[in-house]
């Protein structure tokens, strides 16, 4: 039996997932982290994912990766991945576990850890910890492997790779060793690197000079990006498209442009005014969103931002689709009809 | 209130509307080694610095981790105590006949500290540390009166009840425990907390850094509201250049114990002087796909070796550096 069904070739598309659910069965009833996740990714585009802690960005992120614990998670959804001969993998298939899967895990698409301090195992040196990734994949001998991986830690502006090498995550910074976790990630060139939260715990300064070396190995290894953050500036920096979403739901997808300036939805809309700026608005009133994030416990079949949406209407009882408003931009809400034009619902006051 | 004490108060000196005055303050801890804890070196965490705050300003302190922020701003009210400086604060509650006074902080014992300390307060950076797990919300947010207020047991209930709802909480909440309130409704606790007393200064040590996006600006709304209510003054410290803009009327830019640039907010962002508040300022990601640009300056190399006894301790990634300054001290 073969597991991996060859789709039709597209040479541009690298990753599509198309509703993806992942419910965890808690005490108190169902977790929906994720709930009906799509979305499409073309070569060299690089997708944003914004959204607060606990609507499900770093679990569609694991997903793809094939590292949800399953038990407890009940995955549901279709992932494929297009090689760059075109040829597609759909991944949902694949034993999360089997040979097939962690060939390309690692190989192909490769993630970095938002803790730097707890994904290097403290016990093995850097140059162990890289140079397993390289010969995992890579036909090469220990030798050559040691030669790449410190070509890969000079790559990413370590100083004296060669001692660093040898030395042992404790004796690193935050900094330096979110950028071991880099060249970990990139000595196999991968197709697709998933960023999940890469800096958060990192300082102001540190956190560009991480955004630059992502950004130029990017270029130079030829590799495609998924940023998840809930920094909106490191997305808008980074990203082409951007996916925004709330409680496990999309609520809005597009291109950056549309989705930072052109917002639609009102939870994008609270996000970008609930923050001070820099420059653009700098020192006028924030306005927050109101109330707080719940849990994705149980959630009623409606629209899940209406107890906390400015704008909320008697239709936001029923769960919105998400509505197409040309351009690639996708709008989870019932203010729009489907070329960007409000409908005429009549609204609750507010 | 003792003698002693009364002897310490001076009549104000300093220049009118100047609350707190801080002069060569500098907090270095021990670093101990070998089987006799012999003390080798010392972690120079807050060294020389100087700096005033005016009555109802928000100074904001902004720098990496590890710059000392937090040891300063523990250091103002001795939650940790400096090793040398002085400390002059303003205060009304010690002055008899209405005639400003100011006391020198560092030189309180520690049951004298106790009579100042309730003109000020602190928000610390952690809601979910900062709050007794196994005492009530109520209880918590009392204690400080319990300690301070001679008013009758009675009006505490009172008091707590309309402190919380001040901070958007209701007056229910008292007999629930900390676990189960959300981050943001926490940190509203800290704040209700460090309010009840109706001090008149306030250090928020990083209030905002732990928490989602849509609360925190709930937070600094409320922030700003409580200082023009009661008309507070703020020791505001941050890492997040954003924010504190938004919060300050003056800044401070801390690296590695010292203060290398302080100014107005306008003046800082638009003429700042310091490589050090250069490349923090280039650092800003503005969440604008238009206002990409190449951080260039940031092109450093990481080593975990910095050389900090001798000259400027910025001189590893100054851009600016010249050999001279590695081997002079600044002052």
């Amino acid at each position: 039996m073969k597991k991996q069904t060859n789709i039709n070739k597209n040479d541009d598309l690298l990753l599509k997932v198309k509703n993806l659910r992942v419910y965890f069965p808690v005490y108190e009833g169902i977790l929906g982290a994720v709930d009906g996740v799509s979305f499409e990714m073309k070569r060299y585009k690089n997708l944003g994912i914004i959204g607060e802690s606990g609507c499900g960005k770093s679990i569609t992120a694991l997903s793809v990766m094939g590292l949800v614990p399953q038990p407890p998670a009940q995955i549901m959804g279709e992932i494929f991945y297009y090689k760059d001969s075109g040829s597609g993998v759909a991944l949902h298939k694949l034993s999360p576990k089997g040979p097939e899967y962690r060939a390309i895990r690692g190989r192909n698409i490769a993630m970095i850890f938002q803790e730097p301090m707890t994904c290097l195992n403290p016990v093995f040196s850097i140059g162990d910890q890289v140079m397993e990734a390289i010969m995992l994949h890579q036909t090469v001998d220990k030798r050559s492997a040691r030669k790449r991986t410190i070509e890969m830690l000079d790559r990413v502006y370590l100083r004296n790779p060669e001692s660093i090498v040898d030395a042992y995550p404790h004796q690193l910074s935050g900094g330096m060793r979110q950028r071991v976790m880099i060249a970990m990630a990139l000595s196999c060139s991968p197709d697709l690197l998933i960023a999940d939260e890469p800096t958060t715990a990192l300082d102001v300064t540190i956190q560009v000079q991480i955004l630059d070396l992502i950004k130029e190995l990017q270029k130079e290894f030829h590799t495609t990006v998924i940023i998840i953050s809930h920094n909106i500036g490191l997305v808008a920096n980074m990203a082409d498209e951007v996916l925004v979403m709330y409680l496990g739901k999309v609520v809005e997808y597009g291109m950056v442009r549309d989705v930072l300036k052109k917002s639609f939805h009102p939870y994008t809309r609270g996000l970008l005014r609930s923050l001070p700026q820099i420059g653009l608005r700098a020192k006028q009133p924030i306005i927050p969103i109101p109330g707080l994030v719940s849990k994705p416990l149980n959630l009623p079949k409606r629209c899940r931002f209406a107890a906390r949406c400015p704008e909320r209407m008697n239709k936001c009882e029923a769960e919105p689709p998400l509505f197409y408003l040309g351009r690639k931009h996708y709008v989870r809400c019932w203010l729009y009809k489907k070329n960007g034009e409000r409908s005429n619902v009549e609204r609750v006051a507010k | 209130m003792s003698k002693e004490l009364r002897n310490k108060i001076n009549e104000a000196k300093t220049p009118k509307g100047i609350l707190l005055q801080v002069k060569g303050l500098k907090k270095y801890f021990p670093v101990k080694r070998g089987f006799f804890q012999r003390i080798v070196d010392y972690t120079r965490a807050v060294d020389k610095v100087d700096f005033y705050i005016r009555e109802g300003e928000t100074l904001g302190l902004v720098g990496e981790s590890g710059s000392g922020k937090t040891t300063l701003g523990r250091s103002i009210i001795r939650l940790i105590e400096p090793t040398e400086g002085s400390i002059i604060f303003r205060s009304k509650t010690l002055s008899n006949n209405n005639k400003p006074v100011e006391v020198e902080i560092t030189k309180l014992s520690p049951s004298e500290l106790k009579i100042v300390r309730k003109e000020m307060a602190y928000i610390f950076q952690d809601p979910i540390s900062s709050l007794d797990p196994r005492m009530r919300v109520g209880d918590i947010v009392r204690e400080p009166l319990e300690i301070h207020s001679k008013k009758k047991k009675k009006e505490f209930d009172e008091i707590v009840s309309t402190s919380l709802e001040t901070v958007g909480l209701s007056a229910n909440d008292m007999r629930l425990y900390p676990h189960e309130f959300s981050g943001g409704q926490r940190q509203r606790i800290g704040i209700a907390r460090a309010l009840i007393l109706n001090p008149r200064f306030l250090i928020c040590d990083e209030p905002t850094s732990a928490l989602d996006i849509s609360i925190q600006g709930q937070i600094l709304n409320l922030l700003q509201n409580m200082q023009k209510k009661f008309n507070l003054t703020y020791f505001f410290i941050s890492h997040d250049l954003a924010v504190i803009q938004h919060m300050s009327d003056r800044i401070a830019v801390m690296y590695s114990g010292t203060i290398v640039e302080i100014a107005e907010v306008n003046e800082l962002y638009k003429n700042f002087l310091h490589p050090y508040t250069e490349l923090l300022l280039s650092a800003i990601l503005i969440p604008d796909p238009d206002y990409r640009k190449e951080h260039v300056i940031l092109r450093e190399k990481l080593s975990s070796l910095y050389n900090s006894s001798l000259g400027c301790s910025f001189y590893p990634r100054c851009r600016y550096k010249k050999k001279i300054v590695a081997r002079q001290f600044l002052y």
